[in-house]
């Protein structure tokens, strides 16, 4: 098989692509960005910005034509679009660990009785209290455990080392641990 | 080592992943067995990540597929679209057109305009020595041409006119001025 065979081989169409990662990317900034108002024009604008990328990796000679590559490109610019979208909405920092003591604010969704795990989960029931996490602690949590992204993959994504991965993730499923539980969020 | 619940509660997502090491898991597994607040929070840490991969994947209208498409396909044809400046390309292209037009209008800012306008060495010859490389026959030119439009009048006070006594005879030469021989034709 020749070097031409291989390259042509392992391109990548465009559309296929986008209809292969489309719901995940979308499931991704719904989570990010519940709530938000403009989510489908944002949406858009990070495959418009896929497109471009798309377009200049096809110029190049011996660029990277993996799907994983290519799928990491897709959510890095996805992420970026939340980061910004975040900072334009006021966002309240807090350094250190809140002490203060937890408030019960809605109902127990972990309790033995209330059994989410006969049911179907519900979207409009659990988003709202997982929204209830910060963003950085729930990018890792929404990648690993619902989308199920490799670690490498996640690294590369949030561009943040391994650590610092693990832990925001363990925080983030703290946090959404405290928020089903109807408390109020620490501000870890 | 002994297990604290502050180092047991750190370590529970990397427990449940089993990516500890065999000691430190056997550890925080004994600790589980005998505190029951820990273990609480095992239980509900367990039970909020099966939480999370139960979550339904989100369908998407085929409208709004479409639209993804489009708009994916719509930024391979960049080459196409008219040029958008963007804020972050006007804040390099303004610098830049303001210090060549400063560099264009005035020499005096930048002295080094002029030397770079002189870059070859015959041009840089003529500029530091002007004599040697025919400025004098231009200027010698340019002398012979005005003497040429203005003859040269001797004076007295210039060095190489005419002496006070060739002055004087010049005035011999003319005659005696009108109103001193209208006085004399008088008399």
């Amino acid at each position: 098989m020749t070097e031409n065979n291989l390259h042509t081989e392992s391109n990548v169409s465009l559309r296929e692509f986008v209809k292969e990662n489309e719901g995940k990317l979308c499931q991704f900034l719904q989570f990010m960005l519940f709530g938000f108002s403009g989510l489908e024009e944002i949406t858009l604008k990070v495959f418009r910005n896929f497109g471009d990328f798309f377009q200049k990796q096809t110029t190049k000679k011996n660029s990277d034509w993996e799907k994983v590559g290519l799928r990491i490109q897709l959510f890095t610019l996805g992420w970026q679009a939340i980061v910004k979208a975040q900072s334009q909405v006021e966002y309240n920092w807090t350094f250190g660990r809140d002490t203060r003591p937890l408030k019960q604010l809605d109902s127990d969704l972990l309790s033995e009785d209330r059994s989410f795990k006969v049911k179907k989960v519900d979207p409009e029931i659990f988003l709202p209290r997982l929204a209830r996490v910060d963003i950085d602690f729930r990018a890792p949590m929404v990648l690993r455990d619902v989308l199920n992204f490799d670690d490498e993959e996640i690294l590369r994504i949030l561009n943040i080392r391994w650590g610092v991965y693990r832990h925001r993730l363990h925080r983030g499923r703290l946090a959404f641990r405290e928020s089903l539980k109807g408390r109020q969020n620490r501000d870890i | 080592m002994v297990t604290t619940c502050f180092f047991c509660q750190n370590l529970l997502s990397d427990y449940v992943e089993g990516i500890l090491p065999a000691i430190r898991h056997e550890e925080i597994k004994k600790h589980l067995s005998d505190c029951k607040e820990c273990d609480q929070i095992h239980k509900e840490l367990i039970s909020s990540v099966a939480v999370l991969k139960e979550f339904p994947s989100p369908s998407i209208s085929p409208e709004f597929s479409v639209r993804i498409i489009e708009a994916s396909e719509a930024g391979t044809t960049s080459a196409l679209r008219p040029l958008r400046l963007s804020r972050n390309s006007l804040a390099y292209v303004i610098p830049v057109l303001l210090i060549v037009s400063l560099f264009l209008i005035s020499s005096k800012i930048f002295p080094w305009f002029s030397w770079l306008q002189s870059q070859s060495e015959e041009k840089q010859l003529v500029r530091y020595f002007p004599m040697s490389n025919g400025a004098g026959e231009i200027l010698e030119e340019q002398a012979n041409w005005v003497h040429s439009r203005e003859p040269r009048v001797g004076s007295v006070w210039e060095e190489g006119g005419l002496s006070p006594d060739e002055f004087e005879k010049s005035f011999q030469k003319k005659g005696v001025p009108a109103e001193v021989s209208d006085s004399k034709e008088e008399e």
